[in-house]
């Protein structure tokens, strides 16, 4: 049987499963809708308009809906957070790996904060900057920073040594080195960070999306928590599930089409 | 042989407070196969990295600056190709003069048909054949290899040294190759240097005629100088030698 085939059976299986004890009545209906009612519920959020915002009016009526302004938003927000988080992430862990003096100076401080919830700094940002989307990117980008810090540091530290020594001997100067040897080098690492970064800042968009927003998925579920309507919040969870899962989807393809290397990494 | 090339002055390297090279003394002309054989431990490749630049020593060392390193892990780039890791050390020549030189080191090295292939596509000797071809790329003077055929099986590794004493001809480079084995050193060398506990305890002349046919390891005169290979590096260079 193939891969495909088993994951369809176990896709139906579960959701058969979700129906039938959402409407055996072992539990309250409204505390556990069957994913028909989810179903229903996330339709719902797709046909109503009226949180669009009269700025995005260019945007043709028929794609006009709450979820997709929820989607919209809340994308935008961990693509940026995790590309920032991301970008300072490997540039800094490929400069501690390599360069031990800038590793004593930098790496107590990261180390302290890294074990810190990232959630339990957003109750600082808020008060320093306020509620507005540069908190929620900060909170987003800082959460993403660690993994990809502690992946691109750990990847540029297990550089063999011979591959330094091999790139010396054909003249390769210290900005070669960093360029064509280090970080690439170091690569199986840091695609490892940046997954880990892409599911941190969903969890991120979530957490900073409860306090201030006003469009989001975090809001959308939230919202509907305060109005009890926990269909809508199965379908939210959905959503930011299956946002989550197509961003390290596409950044993992992404990432082996433009290094194509990368499929063979694990093999010798 | 003629000039000398590489000139070494009580060269000294020391690990953690323990001295690993005890003063070495050693002139290498110009265009000398030069095998260096010994114990595993004993400071052959320490000797190479300091002659190389690559670890702190103290003495005087004398070298060109265009040197090429072929290791027994490969250090080839897994992400390169075949071509781009043959190029790397020619990347700033125009691009017609890097193609002319990749594509001659291609065949040269029999991987033409794989140049768009990545490290991990290829066997150990393929592997191997693309880090000797890196480092001839680039013309450089003097050629260190550590052990380059260490990591492969016994068949393959009679065609490299085959191969590689017809390109060490073809190409006149000196090359500096340290080796476990006595047999391969024999093989491909004009000179062996038996290091003994980070000192020199021997330095023979190889005069066997080229090229050098893989049947001359049955030769009475080759069996006799391993012998005294072996012997030379036996308890008084720090124990007993095994191969």
């Amino acid at each position: 049987m193939r891969n495909s085939a088993r994951t369809a059976i176990s896709l139906v299986v579960f959701l058969a499963a979700w129906e039938l004890i959402g409407r055996s009545g072992i539990f309250p209906a409204p505390l556990f809708p069957p994913p028909t009612k989810v179903a229903a519920a996330m339709f719902e959020m797709a046909h109503d308009s009226s949180n669009w915002p009269e700025a995005y009016n260019w945007v043709p009526g028929a794609f006009r809906s709450n979820l997709a302004l929820d989607i919209a938003v809340s994308t935008e927000r961990a693509a940026v957070g995790w590309a920032v988080g991301s970008l300072v992430g490997v540039i800094v862990g490929l400069l501690t790996g390599r360069i031990p003096s800038l590793n004593a100076y930098l790496a107590p401080i990261i180390q302290i904060f890294r074990p810190l919830p990232p959630v339990a700094i957003i109750p600082i940002i808020i008060v320093w900057w306020g509620i507005g989307d540069f908190s929620k990117l900060f909170s987003i980008g800082f959460a993403v920073f660690f993994p990809v810090w502690i992946n691109a540091h750990l990847g540029a530290q297990r550089i063999p040594p011979s591959f330094i020594w091999g790139a010396m001997s054909l003249k390769a100067d210290k900005s070669d080195i960093m360029r064509k040897v280090i970080f690439p080098g170091a690569l199986p690492f840091i695609v490892a960070g940046l997954r880990n970064g892409i599911a941190i800042a969903f969890v991120m968009v979530y957490v900073s999306e409860l306090a201030g927003a006003s469009a989001g998925v975090g809001y959308e579920i939230n919202a509907s928590y305060l109005a009890y309507r926990v269909d809508r919040m199965f379908a939210a969870l959905i959503v930011l599930g299956a946002l989550g899962a197509l961003a390290d989807l596409g950044v993992t393809k992404g990432l082996y089409a433009f290094f194509p290397w990368l499929k063979y990494a694990s093999q010798k | 042989m003629g000039n000398a090339l590489i000139e070494v002055r009580d060269l000294r390297v020391t690990y953690d407070h323990a001295e690993v090279l005890h003063g070495l003394d050693i002139t290498i002309s110009q265009g000398e196969f030069v095998a260096i054989a010994g114990k595993s431990g004993c400071g052959k490749s320490t000797f190479l990295l300091a002659l190389a630049g690559f670890i702190q020593s103290s003495g005087s060392v004398k070298i060109p600056s265009e040197i090429g390193m072929v290791f027994q892990n490969y250090a080839v780039f897994p992400w390169l190709t075949v071509r781009d890791n043959i190029a790397f050390g020619v990347r700033h020549l125009q691009r017609q003069e890097r193609e002319a030189i990749v594509n001659r080191y291609l065949e040269m090295v029999d991987l033409k048909d794989h140049a768009g292939k990545y490290p991990a596509q290829l066997s150990g000797g393929q592997t191997q054949r693309v880090a000797l071809a890196r480092a001839f790329a680039p013309n450089p003077k003097v050629i260190f290899m550590d052990e380059p055929f260490g990591a492969l099986d016994t068949f393959t590794r009679n065609n490299m040294q085959e191969w590689l004493g017809q390109a060490w001809q073809r190409e006149s480079k000196t090359i500096l190759f340290v080796t476990h084995s006595i047999e391969e050193a024999l093989f491909l060398s004009d000179r062996i240097l038996l290091f003994g506990d980070g000192h020199i305890c021997g330095d023979l002349k190889v005069n066997f005629a080229r090229p050098r046919d893989p049947e001359m390891k049955f030769d009475p005169q080759f069996v006799e100088l391993r012998k005294k290979v072996l012997s030379i590096l036996g308890p008084e260079s720090g124990g007993p030698y095994r191969q």
